[in-house]
């Protein structure tokens, strides 16, 4: 279909598809997107960019964020608090393995959720970070 | 005449054919063989523990000890190291499997010396890892070592990705560099 499309195409046209294609590879997070899908239904209300880094920042009373880790920056790596081992970036457009593995998204919000809240993480607030983070 | 020369010839010429073979072949089965007990740690293992930390060898723990660790995930040393089920079940079983042990041939049973009955989950708490590094703590008495200081056992053996930690490959210089 695609080279069906580029054989007919204008010039202009190939151009646009080219554009198109080349952005969906470099910002698709896929995965993100469908789990951000999903946890609509058990969300209260829409999921917000800002709601995203509100919680992400948020420090706890333990004295926890998730800054404690991945640091201020999330464009450059951190490091572990304890172990200090390098955490990479976790920003999809510097690191593009982020946010591409259901598996991996899960494990790491129950990990670092329960450090950091003490508890595990609502649809809501989860939700909210993918939607940060994916467009980091 | 000449026959006997290209005869002669001819034998000297098997022999180092012959002699550069047999080490040829030889090396190569040594190195193999040499390169097949070099520690090759598990890649799940080391996606599931080495994002945190080291992945440590399972040689350096006994199996009580990891059995032990497996068994408290939820709070890893102050830490939360939960994962699936069935993840849970293959690292223990690589664990237990590559365990320190008793009779199990290792370059590191040193670290059985002395060992309690009950052992501790860390390694740098077996009577054997405290010997081994007697001399650091030593050096190294008076300053105020944080809480850890040598859970990274790569500051100081930088081949320990490759399971060295061998005395002579020792860096110059001690303490957390790699970070």
């Amino acid at each position: 279909m695609i080279t069906s499309l580029l054989a007919k195409s204008s010039p202009k046209r190939a151009f646009l598809l080219l554009a198109l294609l080349t952005m969906s590879l470099v910002y698709a997070t896929v995965i993100s997107d469908v789990m951000i899908e999903e946890y609509k239904s058990e969300a209260a209300r829409p999921f917000t960019i800002e709601a995203g880094f509100e919680t992400w920042t948020a420090v706890q009373p333990n004295g926890r964020s998730c800054n404690t880790c991945h640091g201020e920056s999330l464009h450059i790596a951190g490091s572990h608090q304890k172990t200090g081992k390098r955490i990479e970036a976790m920003a999809p457009s510097v690191n593009p393995d982020r946010l591409t593995s259901r598996k991996k998204i899960n494990k790491w919000f129950l990990r670092n959720c329960k450090w950091t809240y003490g508890r595990e993480c609502t649809a809501q607030e989860k939700g909210d970070i993918l939607l940060w983070l994916s467009q980091l | 005449m000449d026959e006997h020369l290209n005869k002669t010839q001819r034998v000297i010429g098997s022999g180092l054919l012959g002699t550069v073979l047999l080490f040829g072949v030889g090396g190569i089965v040594v190195y193999g063989l040499e390169a097949e007990q070099a520690y090759q740690p598990d890649a799940l293992y080391v996606e599931e523990c080495g994002a945190c930390h080291y992945a440590y060898p399972p040689g350096l723990l006994p199996a009580a000890s990891w059995a032990g660790i497996m068994r408290g995930l939820e709070d890893h040393f102050e830490d939360n190291a939960e994962t699936d089920d069935e993840t849970a079940a293959y690292v223990s079983k690589y664990l237990a499997e590559n365990a320190l042990q008793m009779g199990r041939p290792s370059k590191w049973s040193m670290l059985l010396r002395n060992m309690p009955t009950e052992p501790p989950l860390r390694i740098t708490d077996l009577p054997g890892f405290i010997q081994a590094h007697e001399s650091e703590l030593e050096l190294l008495e008076g300053v105020d070592l944080s809480v850890g200081f040598f859970s990274p056992c790569e500051d100081c053996h930088r081949q320990a990705d490759q399971g060295l930690f061998d005395k002579e490959l020792l860096s110059k210089g001690y303490g957390p560099t790699s970070r």
